[in-house]
């Protein structure tokens, strides 16, 4: 018989660390991300199992774990100049697929709240009702973000082509 | 093929398909020539939908077995207690059994000394006729 923390919270972690990836955009680090996201999950897991949108939750906790990564490495870079450490606003690595590259480079382009439900529809395939639920928004708000970046979508395939 | 596709693709950044439509335009596109940069760009998000972790046991609480656990030690724990509870029983009817035989042995040898010495009478009685076979008195009368 799975716990609540089996059948509930540990299934989310390869969506929520690919959500950590678009963020930090880099794949250790969004690793670290959700591993931490899952201990203090851990610890909290009898409130969790409380709580009416524990998966909410736990995607607040992975953003702010990337967020404060984020600003870490940012913080390193002006110490250190920047040298010999991973650039954490740059696409996935040269050897990544020319494909996935593509995709970062449009989400870079979008505002974050774009770039949140257009990863959750795109990549998780989750219903209107899904991410309006994931994020805590309404579903005016997801509807409206998602119909800019399909627009910022055709906007950018249409300057690739042209290229 | 084709106008199908153009015609999904203006539901899709119109951002009026459903799940199930923007399904079918990732299939119609690979079934078709052109479209490349839509293909590659729904290709990439192919390629980010399959990155996962490293694989990691799910944690378990050290003071905190599962449900199954407990119940396996609770048994574990009373068949445990059980078969000592028999076996000392089994030990204790034993020894009782023991006791018991020995008290039986001990009555019929105390039984039979007893009659052993009421026939210590007869033993003196094998002198009777110690005097005849002495002195052969009988056989002298006969003679």
């Amino acid at each position: 018989m799975k716990t609540f923390f089996e059948a509930t919270i540990w299934p989310l972690r390869n969506q929520l660390y690919r959500m950590a990836y678009l963020w930090i955009k880099n794949r250790s680090e969004a690793e670290d991300a959700v591993q931490e996201a899952l201990e203090k999950a851990w610890s909290s897991r009898e409130m969790l199992q409380r709580m009416d949108n524990p998966t909410g939750w736990m995607i607040r906790v992975v953003k702010n774990q990337s967020l404060q990564k984020i600003r870490e490495h940012k913080r390193w870079a002006v110490l250190g100049e920047g040298e010999d450490l991973p650039e954490v606003e740059e696409l996935p690595a040269e050897e990544s697929p020319p494909a996935l590259q593509l995709v970062f480079r449009f989400l870079k382009e979008l505002p974050e709240k774009q770039q949140e439900i257009f990863h959750l529809r795109e990549v998780e395939g989750l219903t209107y009702e899904e991410i309006s639920e994931y994020l805590e928004i309404s579903m005016e708000q997801v509807k409206v973000n998602l119909f800019r970046a399909r627009k910022s979508l055709q906007l950018f395939l249409t300057k690739h082509r042209e290229k | 093929m084709k106008e199908k596709i153009e015609a999904l693709l203006v539901k899709y950044y119109e951002g009026e398909t459903s799940l199930a439509e923007e399904r079918e335009l990732r299939k119609f596109l690979l079934k078709v020539s052109g479209f490349q940069e839509e293909k590659q760009f729904f290709l990439g998000l192919e390629v980010l939908k399959t990155l996962e972790p490293t694989e990691k046991a799910v944690p378990q609480a050290k003071g905190e077995a599962s449900l199954w656990l407990k119940i396996a030690a609770v048994i574990t724990l009373f068949l445990g207690l059980s078969w000592l509870f028999v076996d000392h029983q089994s030990k204790k009817e034993e020894a009782l059994a023991y006791a018991q035989v020995m008290e039986a042995f001990s009555l019929i040898q105390e039984n039979l000394k007893k009659g052993t010495t009421s026939l210590e009478a007869i033993q003196d009685m094998r002198y009777l006729n110690k005097a005849n076979e002495i002195f052969n008195i009988n056989h002298k009368e006969e003679q």
